[in-house]
């Protein structure tokens, strides 16, 4: 199937009015949820999944992509509305979101992040369906050696390019590793680990997992922090964008949109990393890098376009070797092994539908971002003056529902809760949750691979080193660890470097800042009045 | 929800005190799946058995634990009384979910937690937390147990 034909069928999955509906309700949604602040993308598609789980796998994943869109734009509206980043990638979107909300330009900055994570988002898309048949078609040859490599590749680069400490983000990747092991052993059928408890011989799923870690973690962390109260803005000024700002954004946009492609695709490339790479060269590049940090139109679509770009590009790894590059990719994945879909070099072949579908649901998804995003700005602003303590008591028992809803079965509730616990606990001891749930993935696709390398070499560890292809990709990856000891290659370094060359006050990249010490904008006022009279 | 001001070294003694327990922490956990992985079968390199994976990773976890032990983490946060009783209150409400719903079914377990958190630890009014509470566990219940057929039961 060539890709004309192959988009012609997936768009044909794709632009069904049931499809469409789902995209849609994605999308809102997945801005809402991605509006709280702590919770990103990965924690919004968590919480959301199991809207998903009772349909068939097109109309599930186009509202996964729904939901992905909508939470990464979400993270980006208290951003720039407010100074508080959602998630990690959305740091930089501050930097000169914000000071554009203090212009009384928020409408014009929120439209024009629209704009330029659609356009990213578009290009990437486009680079994608040009690339990943053909990466698909030369992964095919890959042996057990590679795919052990280049798995253990993912993980050594989400702990050595991560915000934190690289030796607590090995011990993290070591935790999801053995959290993975628990439950029937995939060759030999031996139980595994499981204390004897029957609930565990099918191992730990994915969801629990994922909802305590990133759901009810997060929110334990607000609610260590003190909860946001209901804030309201003020008026956004014009939403849609200036002449002048098209004329300084045009060529950011596509510079970022070929960066964020690129470093998309990388293993623990991701948002961050792209943002903060995009928004360096476009200030570098500039002509006017004075106003970088104040206001800058170019500066925040340069982050907003490879943040989205970035996002889409990582989707080639997860298509066409199965493996995924970022924590929201491997929850994307998880939502793929729910519907029987396994994302690898077969794919494009054993299931052309749905290969392409996913790629067709991701232009339609990015488009629905656009289309509801501009008209709806000024409504998706007034759940910000929702107080958390209203939001987050449904926000978890909607999360409960999902996970129970993953395999109807309690228990799975109660390990949420404890993998909750463990989330926040994680957090509070300065230890990234990245590399704990990409281990998660990778770790039976990993152990797989290294006892089939081990029976084909007849225990011969040299295999890894004597084969062309894994010795050429442990090399590149001991010299990324290398320069990672010895250079700047480092998103937290990076970022904090950033923030502090535009003068800007410094938010720790995985911290949620605490609303109490962040920066109130004078055009905004909080309900704390009215909370000081309640009994 | 202002926190009372807090000297520096209790919150300081705090992180010391968290950047040396965590990796005992993690390394306690790593050396309880050690010991279950091997009681499986380990094999050799030529035919790698269950155990083999679990038991190297346990091991190399443990040690990265005892580099981090000597070396120190430093990122460790402060938390204070009342962070502390703010978030063991979350945890009793949301941890109360599983056996309120095994005991009582959906309605009464999403009551109790909502109502939990919005009153105790979100520091609502009654009358918010009650008219927030009651609506949402309904349409929670109709969007999951009716529109989406989850098998969630009611009451029991």
């Amino acid at each position: 199937m060539d890709i004309i034909s192959g988009l012609a069928t997936g768009f044909s999955v794709a632009l069904q009015p049931q499809n469409l509906m789902y995209v849609t309700i994605g999308v809102i949604l997945g801005t809402v949820i991605g509006m709280l602040p702590g919770l990103g993308p990965t924690a919004s598609i968590a919480v959301l999944l199991p809207l998903t789980f009772h349909m068939d796998p097109a109309s599930a994943i186009i509202m996964v992509a729904g939901i992905y869109y909508g939470g990464m734009y979400g993270g980006r509206i208290p951003a720039i509305l407010l100074n508080l980043p959602g998630d990690s990638s959305s740091v930089i979107t501050t930097l000169d979101g914000y000071p554009l909300t203090k212009q009384g330009r928020a409408g014009a900055a929120l439209s024009m992040t629209a704009i330029a994570s659609f356009i990213g988002g578009t290009i990437a898309i486009i680079g994608l369906t040009i690339f990943a048949p053909i990466v698909a078609r030369f992964a095919v040859r890959i042996g057990a050696q590679e795919m052990f490599v280049i798995a253990l590749a993912g993980l050594f680069m989400v702990a050595f390019i991560g915000s934190g400490r690289k030796i607590k983000a090995l011990i993290m990747a070591g935790i999801g590793l053995l959290l993975a092991s628990i439950g029937m052993d995939s060759i030999t059928g031996v139980p595994r680990i499981t204390f004897g408890n029957l609930d565990l011989y099918n191992g730990i799923h994915i969801i629990p997992l994922v909802v305590g870690l990133f759901g009810i973690g997060e929110l334990l962390y607000i609610v260590d922090r003190g909860m946001q109260p209901g804030v309201h803005p003020k008026g956004l000024g014009r939403i849609l964008p200036t002449m002048a700002d098209w004329v300084a954004s045009r060529v950011a946009i596509l510079r970022a949109a070929v960066v964020g492609f690129f470093i998309g695709v990388m293993p623990g490339g991701g948002g961050t990393l792209s943002s903060i790479v995009s928004y360096g060269i476009q200030k570098r590049l500039s002509k006017n890098p004075e106003k970088f940090g104040k206001g800058a139109m170019d500066g925040l679509t340069a982050t907003e376009t490879a943040d989205n770009a970035s996002s889409n590009s990582a989707f080639i790894p997860l298509l066409t070797l199965g493996i995924p590059p970022n924590p929201v990719l491997a929850v994307i994945l998880g939502v793929l092994l729910m519907q029987n879909i396994t994302p690898g070099p077969q794919l494009i072949d054993s299931n052309p539908e749905i290969f392409w579908g996913v790629i067709a649901s991701m232009y339609v998804g990015n488009l629905m971002l656009l289309i509801l995003n501009l008209p709806l700005i000024g409504l998706f602003v007034q759940v910000l003056r929702v107080r958390g303590s209203i939001l987050f008591p449904v926000v978890v028992v909607v999360a409960f529902c999902g996970v129970y809803s993953a395999s109807n079965r309690m228990f799975d509730v109660v390990l949420a809760v404890i993998f909750g616990v463990m989330g926040y606990l994680f957090k509070k001891f300065g230890f990234d949750l990245a590399p704990l749930i990409l281990a998660f993935i990778l770790g039976p696709i990993m152990e797989d691979e290294f006892r089939r390398s081990m029976l084909l070499s007849g225990g011969d560890m040299t295999t890894f080193l004597t084969r062309p292809g894994s010795g050429l990709m442990l090399g590149v990856l001991l010299v990324i660890i290398l320069l990672s000891f010895s250079s700047k290659l480092s998103v937290g370094r990076a970022a904090r470097k950033l923030t502090r060359s535009v003068g800007e006050p410094t938010t720790d990249i995985p911290e949620q800042p605490d609303p109490a010490d962040s920066d109130t904008p004078a055009d905004t006022e909080t309900d704390s009045e009215n909370r000081d009279d309640r009994s | 929800m202002t926190e009372p001001a807090t000297s520096a070294a209790p919150a300081q003694r705090w992180r010391r005190v968290a950047d040396r327990t965590s990796p005992l922490l993690i390394a306690l956990g790593a050396l309880v799946i050690y010991s279950q992985a091997r009681q499986l079968p380990f094999g050799g390199l030529g035919r790698p058995g269950a155990g083999l994976w679990p038991t190297v990773v346990a091991i190399i976890t443990i040690a990265l634990c005892a580099v981090l032990l000597v070396i120190g983490g430093g990122m460790a946060e402060s938390i204070t009384v009342q962070q502390l009783r703010r978030v063991v209150l979350f945890v009793l409400f949301i941890a109360a979910f599983a056996p309120v719903y095994n005991l009582l079914g959906f309605i009464p377990a999403a009551l109790v937690v909502m109502l939990g958190l919005l009153r105790y630890v979100g520091e609502e009014r009654w009358v918010v937390s009650v008219a927030v509470a009651i609506p949402a566990t309904f349409a929670i219940y109709a969007l999951f147990a009716i529109f989406l057929e989850l098998p969630l039961r009611g009451f029991l």
